[in-house]
């Protein structure tokens, strides 16, 4: 990089940083999930293939991460995997595994990285439906992360909402069976958003939704969390390419709710 | 206070680009196909999300939702869309289930079927994942369960009474070729949402309770298990899925605030097509003269953006 080039650099990471310190003067979301589509369809635009786009899409969320650490959102929930991805070719399902195993590990031997910033990672789904290898660097990962309490990252694989919602209802049931005097009138629509996966990991209620690459559909993210309350921003871009030209207008709409809302 | 002032122009900025923004899409706007043209994708089951202001409840509010609907319905029937869902968050619809069931009765030749106190089995099939099976045991398709759903079935026209499952076979060999289709309309509110799955759950505590004290070792119960088929067939058995969702707010605000989801059945919502009514699209109700309160009915128009956008939508299912 030339030097003009690594000035004008430097100075849209300054200017960017600045731009966070200001929307940080109005109401931040407490609670932000991102649905990371359009990694594939990034990838074969430049001819490359799916598995780079899964790596661009890793950037991306690294990226994506900071802004909200230095924004002050305290949750974010990203969905890695859909229960329904085991569907797709065995090798692209592989190259997934094999990446989030090496994230993980590399989180787990840089445990102070996440340790600094406060952040307990939950890995949130059906883990058992995950290769062993996997499964042990998620509770190796989690186990550094636990006590950690200044903001929380939900890792959603291999997830799907109404498997989410059906162990929430099997635990409220379960839970009123075991009590002396059985009660039904104990179990509301609160005592099932109490055991959802993202609420039992210390998630406040969910304040943003994003799904990128144009999609307008839900596929099986979040939907308990999301049907009320929540603004849905279901934006073009592809997730590689997301970034503050994307979430600041997002940021700035959630403001302006929180403002009306207060003027009420 | 500097930060927070910088804050304030910026989002003046925002909107005025907002704003430019909209007004270039106005010019560049292009009037979308008539209802009856050829779509290579029609939705199954359409769902109908009638939103207002919080603040304001009226009679003009009911009046404008009932007007929707009956639009809606209306388009429906003539595209031989099979189920129309019409929500909105108060059940100013479900109150007024009376009145849409006279007002629709020359479409609907039926009485109202409540399904508060027992499920029903939809005449067709729910719509459900592909990787999700039956459930192994039809029983939970049968516990009564309070779902909250007002259903209402329209027959063909002169088509003499037959038995649900025999209606069922025939609309389906028959919705494409129809120029009015039957179609079964379920009205829901807010109760049919969260709340509704919290019966689920009271029912099924009910189920298992009965179940281990008829059971041979009562003092040995194993954990209990639930599967998502099983649950799909309490919740499903009483609303489908809908494959298609537009939602529209009756006092639009500009620049639009963005999408909100209000409140409907999480369950239900997995693989449905999202879409929002722009404000271009809609218009003023007929004869309203007072100017002030800005209320919108949907129009053909934007019944027909939204058919448009459901129809070149891909779907990769997972894969």
């Amino acid at each position: 990089m030339t030097w003009p080039q690594s000035f004008l650099a430097f100075l849209k990471a300054q200017l960017a940083l600045l731009l966070l310190r200001v929307l940080t003067a109005g109401p931040i979301p407490r609670h932000v999930a991102f649905e990371m589509d359009g990694n594939r369809r990034f990838a074969r635009r430049t001819g490359r293939r799916a598995v780079e786009g899964h790596s661009d899409g890793f950037h991306t969320l690294k990226q994506i991460l900071e802004i909200c650490m230095r924004l002050g959102i305290r949750c974010v929930t990203v969905y890695a995997f859909a229960i329904e991805n085991f569907n797709r070719p065995p090798e692209e399902v592989d190259a997934l595994m094999k990446l989030g195993e090496e994230r993980l590990v590399e989180i787990a031997q840089n445990g102070a990285l996440l340790s600094q910033h406060g952040i307990r990672l939950n890995v949130l789904g059906q883990r058992e439906l995950l290769p062993s290898h996997v499964q042990a660097a998620i509770e190796k990962a989690e186990g550094m992360t636990r006590q950690n309490t200044k903001s929380i990252l939900n890792v959603c694989a291999p997830y799907a909402s109404r498997h989410e919602i059906t162990l929430a209802v099997q635990s409220v049931v379960q839970q009123a069976l075991d009590k002396e005097e059985v009660d039904s009138s104990s179990i509301t629509e609160q005592s099932i958003d109490e055991n959802l996966m993202t609420t039992l990991g210390g998630s406040p209620p969910l304040d943003i939704f994003v799904r990128t690459s144009g999609v307008k559909r839900l596929s099986g993210f979040l939907q308990w969390q999301c049907c009320e309350n929540t603004q849905i921003h279901m934006v073009d871009t592809y997730w590689p390419d997301f970034g503050l030209r994307d979430f600041v207008p997002i940021i700035l709409d959630y403001q302006q709710k929180m403002w009306a809302r207060s003027k009420v | 206070m500097v930060a927070y002032l910088f804050l304030r122009l910026l989002h003046i900025l925002y909107a005025s680009l907002v704003f430019l923004k909209t007004r270039l899409q106005s010019r560049r706007y292009s009037p979308p196909q008539p209802v009856t043209a050829y779509r290579s994708k029609v939705p199954k089951h359409l769902a109908i999300v009638l939103v207002s202001n919080d603040t304001v409840h009226s009679n003009h509010t009911e009046g404008l939702y009932l007007e929707c609907l009956a639009r809606v319905f209306t388009w429906c029937r003539a595209l031989g869309i099979e189920q129309l869902t019409a929500y909105d968050a108060e059940g100013i619809l479900l109150k007024h289930s009376d009145t849409i069931r006279e007002r629709l009765a020359h479409h609907i030749e039926l009485p109202t079927d409540e399904s508060e106190t027992e499920p029903e089995y939809p005449l067709t099939p729910p719509l459900s994942e592909s990787s999700e099976s039956r459930s192994h045991s039809p029983d939970f398709g049968e516990l009564p369960v309070e779902l909250n759903v007002t259903t209402m079935r329209s027959l063909k026209k002169g088509v003499s009474h037959r038995k649900p499952r025999e209606v069922a076979v025939r609309r389906r060999a028959l919705h494409k070729q129809s120029p009015c289709s039957p179609l079964t309309l379920h009205i829901i509110s807010r109760s049919a949402s969260k709340p509704a799955i919290a019966s689920a759950a009271r029912c099924l505590l009910d189920d298992a309770l009965y179940r281990r004290q008829n059971s041979h070792d009562p003092a040995h119960a194993k954990a209990y298990q639930l599967s998502t088929s099983d649950l799909n067939s309490m919740l499903e058995g009483g609303l489908p899925s809908p494959d298609f969702m537009i939602v529209h707010h009756v006092y639009p605000q500009a620049p639009q605030p963005p999408l909100e989801l209000h409140g409907f059945p999480p369950w239900q919502i997995t693989l449905t097509e999202i879409h929002r009514t722009i404000i271009r699209d809609v218009l003023a109700p007929p004869n309203h003269s007072d100017a002030s309160s800005k209320s919108l009915l949907i129009s053909e128009q934007a019944f027909c953006h939204a058919l448009d956008e459901y129809a070149g939508a891909q779907f990769r299912m997972g894969r």
